[in-house]
Order: C-alpha cells, then structure tokens, then sequence
C-alpha cells in the first residue's frame, strides 16, 4: 500500500514538474512578487465510493495547518497541509474473514496530508485561467475490537487509509477589490483501502476492501477574499455531478507575511 | 423397491486382528429407538405405551387435530437488508406532492406511490443512482423529514414443512415440546437455525457424503437431494440403498427437502447428499470399508461437483492407523470430517477420537443438557440435539398409514446438524479450509454445562446464526 502511494505521489510529481516547465515559456504574467502565508483550514468530503461490490458514502471532516507559498520561482503557487481527519465508513462488510465483520463504528482518526500547486497560465485583463492539482493522502488509525459472545477471546482491528488527486483548469478574476472569485473544473481520482484482520484463539484472517471513489469530474467554486491586511477568507465547495452523495466544502483562513 | 442380501460379510485380509470386527455400533443401537413399531407391538398395549408412533395426525396433542401447512413467504437469504430499488422519503408537512416530485425528480427518484394517512411516499431511484446515494442526498435536503432505507422484511425463514413444528433441534418454542413424552423444553435451546437460514440456506454445490448404512433415495424428501446412487462397500456395489434405516436419518437432518410442504426440514436446504454405504442391513460394519469410503469420498467427482463435507455417524473403539491416514487424506483434500462420538457414555469412539482431522460431536437435549449416554474425552469437539430428533425413514419400513419419518436418539443425530452446519459455512466461504470450518464451529457454539470447554460438551452446543451472520463492529 505504501509502495504504491509513493508511486502516485512520484506520478503526481512528474506532471507538476513537466507540466510548470512547459508552461512556464508561455506563461504572460506580470511579475508578482513572491508572498508566503501561514493559516488553517478545514475540510470537510463527503465521497461516494465503491467497496468492490458495495456502494456507500465516505464522510470525512479534516482540518488543517496550512502553508503556502505564492508565485514561487515566478511560476507556481505551493501550498502544503499538514492535518487531521476522521473517516467514517459505515456499511462496510468484511465477508472474507471466517467471521464476517460488518463495520459500524463510526469515525476513524487518523493525519491527512496535502500537497497542492497552482500555476497561472494566461491572463487577460483581470481573468487569469491556470492549471491546477492537488495531492491528499490520510492514514487512519488503527482501532481494536474485543469480538464478544464466542467460545474463545477474540479481536479485529480495523484500519482504513485513502488517497486523492486532482488535477484541472482554474479560472481566477481579480477585478474587485477584496473578493477574488474562481471556478476550477477538473477531475478527481480517489483510491484507498479499508483492511480488517481478526482473530479468535488460533482462527485469524485478514481482508482489505478496495475503496475508489465514484463521480470523477468535479467543480469547485470559491473565493479568495482579503478581511484586513494580511489576512484573506478563502470559502470553496466541490461538487462532483456524476455523484448525488459527493460533496465537498472547506474554509481557510491564511496570513500572508 | 431394492432389498439387498443381509449376511454378506467380507473378509478383509489388511486389517489388523485387534481391529477386524466391528466397527459401530453402539451407536445404531444402543439409545436409538424408532417410532415404526413393528406391527404385533399395536396389539400391546403396555408396549405401546413405552413407543413413539410416527408423527401422524392422531398423535397431535389435542386442540390441534391436524398439522397445519402454514404459507409462509421465505425470505431472500442473500443477506441484503433493504431493496435496492426503493427508499420512504417523507417530506415536511407544507411540502406539496408537485414540490415533493420535483425534488425527487432532480435526484432521478421518482415517487411510486404515497402511503395513505402517512403521506410517506415510496420512491423509486434512478437508475444511475444507488440507494445509499439518493438516501444520503435526501437526507441533506432541508424538505425532507426523514428519509430511510425500505428495509426487507423476513418471517426467520420458518419452512412450510409440516413437520418443523416436532423440529425443536432447528427452532425450540420451549414449553411442552411435541416430541416423544411431550416433555417441557427451554426456549432456544437449539442450534438457532432459522435466524442461520436469514444469512445462507446452502448451495448446491456444496456435496454431503454421508458414510453410514446408505440412503433411501426414493424418500419424498430426498429423492431430489441424493445427486447418485452412491457406493456400497458392505456389498461390493454402486448402489447405496439404505436396507437398514439409519443413513437415511442421518441424511434428512443434513439436508432433507426443505419449504416443499413436505415431511421435516433439513438443516442445509440447498446442498446434495451422496450416499455410502459401509454398514449392513444388520448394523454392522467393517473399518477398511470406512477407510475405502472415505477414500472414495474424497477423490468423488461428478460434473464438477466435489464432496465438501463427510458425516460419519458411526464408530468404533480402536483406533486404527490406516483410518487416521483415509482421515489425513480427506481432510487434506480439503474436506471437513464430522463423526459421533457415541453412546456409551464412555470414551470418544474413532474416527471421532481422531481431533486433528475430525470434529468429535456429543448429543444435547432440548433443555441444552449433555446427553446421558453422550461419550465423553477430551476429543469432544461440539454437541448437537440429539435426543428426539425427528427425520427421515425409508419407504419400505414405513408402516401402512404411517409416515416415513422417525424420531431417533443418538450422537448419530448430532453428528450430522454439525455437518449440515458445516455444509453452510462452506456454502456462503468456498475459500475457507476444513480447519477453519472446524474452529468457526467450535468458537462460535453457546457454551452450555461447565463454563469453558469441558469434556462432556466441548465448547458446547452449535450455534448457526453465530456461525453465520456477520459480526457487527460498533
């Protein structure tokens, strides 16, 4: 599992690098200066997913320290977070495992961690249209369960871990004076697993359900809006429409120094 | 109808002395009584007193003159809880139906219909949308009051066979049971069948050899469970008939015909029967064709269909090297071996004895107490009823206005709702070995006499539904 979201953080990577040098020659910017913020941010995804055969609802409520760096280079904004969430994916059932398990314990905490880049492409008078992508990965903790009513002791213990990436087309307009609206249209994949191991005396199993996420277009909308000097409000919600059950909605709050 | 030579005893040259003769047998015998009495007994009236007639309509307690075939509606068993095509919405109480339809409209549900008085409507999902979607959906939607999943209903999968009633083994009412002495039964005291059928009724595929004295395949409620005539090894024949009584028994606990308005319920309503036959119409029988059985068993193979579980009830006092090694080879083969562990109140006869490869079964009753005459050891495994149990009789020893079904009492009437148990588990986990079947059924029993694993009960009396139904983490 690890291996392979260290082979998606290296494919995301290598989009963000190719895709900024290329772009960097057509980039028609004016010069901006390079600005670092500091703030928090909160989260919260409601994903449809698909668990094999099963379909059910992700909910999950994060919240973040967030550190972003604006025009690094002349060419990109970087923003990294640093965060906690819970995941709850009630419904789901381990029918693998010599006892089926049926999870309805709620919310799993666990650290999420981001990464994303925004590189301003082309600007006309006050619209700058940019590519965007963004890179979320949470680990989830791992939680013991005494199985009760058997003949022997027994335990389960339950971990769920996912991952998202994002990639798309931004369209930006700073035309007014605190508000800076955009819309972002682009596509979303999410993938994770769900792993489950029991064990009662010497009966032990172990399964892990293969969450993807259901619904890959998504538009966001949203806006950064300045509220004193040094400190902008930036509200955005996600829907993906392919998906009643996904949404999305976050709010940060950063000081730029 | 076939009636097969009785004395045709063989000589088996491998054998050892100390194990020529005899395997079985207590366990035919010894507490087994039938309710088929013999014609000159009906003149005795003492005699009569001390025998079980069949379950026929005048043995009914009174009030209830005939047996009743209850309509029942079974229910899916695929474990699914709610349709999938359809929730209840219930919109706030201003909400108009042209309101209420156009939410739902951008949703892609429609509304079917509105329950009267309620004004709950019934709502159809789209179909590119799941259930668990819409419902979320909606749930978010300030209009609606509530939104829920239109949940299945289910009646415990009781099975319309007239009989199941005198089953207390599969589903026990408690109170005074209608069983041979209509004695007082605890409530429960059972293998919680019915609620095990809501999570799997069996499959076809899953093959039941049953090493005993044969099967009557022509029994109404097995003819269409008995895949082939099987193999004879105490005649040297491909012809299983039972000429004796009990596989026949044994067989309908495992896997009668069952919601067929007929007869008893089995405990494993979809899987096949494979008859074997290594006991003579006498009773008796020898090891090697046992271990020839088991053998046979093992290597079965008929369009793809494999034997996935062997009840043995039968046994015998010695242990026998060349039996552990036909046991070792089945079980290896993947395989779950069942075997009563007899009724002496003695030691656990072999196969049973023989714990790495065969789950050792003692009889219980229906107050959950270990049978008297239940063998006992450290090799016991599990109980089962076994005491009363009513099943099977074949046609040709079916008294004229009888019906062909018995009660018998014996770890031989065990054994077999542990392989019927068996037989589900494989059913609905293909996957999983004979060694975790034998734990699944050990860990998940009801712990019944001393607390903990005991010699008289083992880890206790089987429990189905805890076998079955998935374990909720909350």
């Amino acid at each position: 599992m690890l291996k392979k979201k260290i082979t998606n953080l290296l494919i995301w990577l290598a989009i963000f690098i190719l895709t900024s040098s290329g772009l960097f020659a057509q980039r028609s910017l004016q010069a901006k200066n390079q600005n670092w913020y500091l703030g928090f941010q909160t989260n919260y995804e409601s994903r449809g997913i698909k668990a094999e055969a099963q379909k059910t609802t992700l909910s999950s409520p994060q919240g973040f320290l967030t550190f972003k760096v604006q025009n690094l280079g002349g060419t990109v904004d970087l923003a990294f977070y640093l965060g906690y969430g819970t995941t709850k994916l009630n419904g789901i059932m381990f029918n693998h495992l010599p006892i089926s398990l049926d999870y309805q314990a709620g919310g799993r905490p666990g650290p999420v961690f981001g990464l994303k880049a925004d590189w301003p492409v082309f600007s006309f008078k006050d619209l700058t249209l940019g590519l965007t992508a963004d890179f979320f990965s949470y680990f989830g903790q791992k939680k013991k369960f005494n199985l009760e009513g058997f003949t022997e002791a027994g335990e389960a213990e339950v971990k769920p871990a996912w991952s998202q990436a994002s990639s798309g087309l931004f369209l930006l307009y700073e035309g007014l004076d605190k508000v800076q609206p955009f819309v972002v249209l682009g596509t979303s994949f999410f993938w994770g697993d769900f792993k489950a191991t029991e064990k009662i005396a010497d009966l032990s199993g172990s399964e892990s359900k293969k969450l993807k996420g259901s619904g890959f277009l998504k538009l966001s909308l949203g806006a950064n809006i300045t509220l004193v000097d040094h400190f902008s409000f930036i509200p955005q919600l996600t829907v993906y429409p392919a998906s009643k059950t996904s949404l999305a909605g976050g709010i940060g709050i950063l000081y730029s120094f | 109808m076939k009636n097969k030579p009785i004395n045709k005893i063989r000589t088996k040259s491998f054998l050892v002395a100390g194990l020529a003769l005899l395997v079985v047998i207590g366990l035919l015998v010894g507490h087994l009584e039938l309710l088929a009495a013999k014609t000159q007994d009906r003149n005795n009236p003492q005699k009569n007193k001390s025998l079980q007639k069949l379950p026929t309509d005048e043995s009914l307690p009174p009030g209830s003159a005939k047996l009743q075939v209850v309509e029942m509606i079974s229910g899916s068993g695929s474990g699914k809880k709610y349709s999938s095509e359809k929730i209840l919405v219930k919109f706030k109480p201003q909400m108009s139906i042209q309101a209420a339809d156009s939410i739902l409209k951008a949703y892609e549900a429609r509304s079917e219909k509105i329950i009267p008085k309620l004004n709950v409507h019934v709502v159809r999902v789209g179909n590119e949308s799941s259930v668990e979607e819409t419902l979320s959906a909606l749930q978010k939607n300030p209009d609606v009051l509530y939104a829920e999943p239109d949940y299945k209903v289910r009646l415990c999968d009781t099975p319309n066979d007239p009989l199941f009633s005198k089953q207390y083994a599969l589903y026990n009412p408690g109170g005074v049971l209608q069983i041979p002495g209509s004695p007082s039964g605890t409530a429960r005291a059972d293998i919680k069948a019915t609620s095990a059928w809501d999570y799997n009724k069996g499959s076809e595929n899953v093959l039941v050899a049953v090493i005993d004295t044969g099967v009557d395949y022509t029994h109404p409620d097995l003819k269409n469970k008995v895949i082939s005539k099987g193999k004879d090894f105490a005649n040297n024949d491909d012809d299983a008939y039972d000429d004796f009584y009990h596989g026949t028994h044994v067989s309908g606990i495992i896997a009668a015909e069952t919601n067929n308005a007929e007869g008893v319920a089995g405990l494993a309503w979809n899987c096949k029967i494979l008859p074997i036959k290594v006991i003579t119409a006498q009773g008796e029988g020898d090891y090697d064709w046992v271990v020839q059985a088991l053998m046979w068993a093992a290597d079965f193979e008929q369009n793809g269909l494999k034997v996935s579980v062997i009840n043995m009830s039968l046994g015998g006092s010695d242990p026998s090297e060349t039996m552990e090694e036909a046991l070792k080879y089945a079980y290896e083969k993947g395989l779950v071996l069942v075997a009563a562990s007899g009724n002496e109140h003695s030691s656990v006869l072999y196969p049973a004895a023989y714990d790495q490869y065969c789950l050792a079964v003692g009889a219980s009753d229906y107050n959950d107490q270990v049978a008297s005459f239940s063998n006992y050891g450290p090799e016991v495994d599990v109980v089962a009823p076994g005491v009363w149990v009513l099943s099977a009789y074949p046609l040709w020893l079916t008294l004229p206005g009888h019906l062909p079904y018995a009660y018998a009492t014996g770890t031989s009437m065990a054994a077999p709702h542990v392989a019927g148990l068996a037989a589900l588990i494989k059913s609905g986990k293909p996957w999983l070995t004979p060694g975790e079947i034998m734990k699944i059924i050990k860990y998940t029993a009801d712990d019944i006499g001393d607390p903990g694993r005991d010699d008289y009960a083992g880890y206790g009396r089987i429990n189905c539904e805890r076998a079955l139904k998935p374990y909720i983490l909350k």
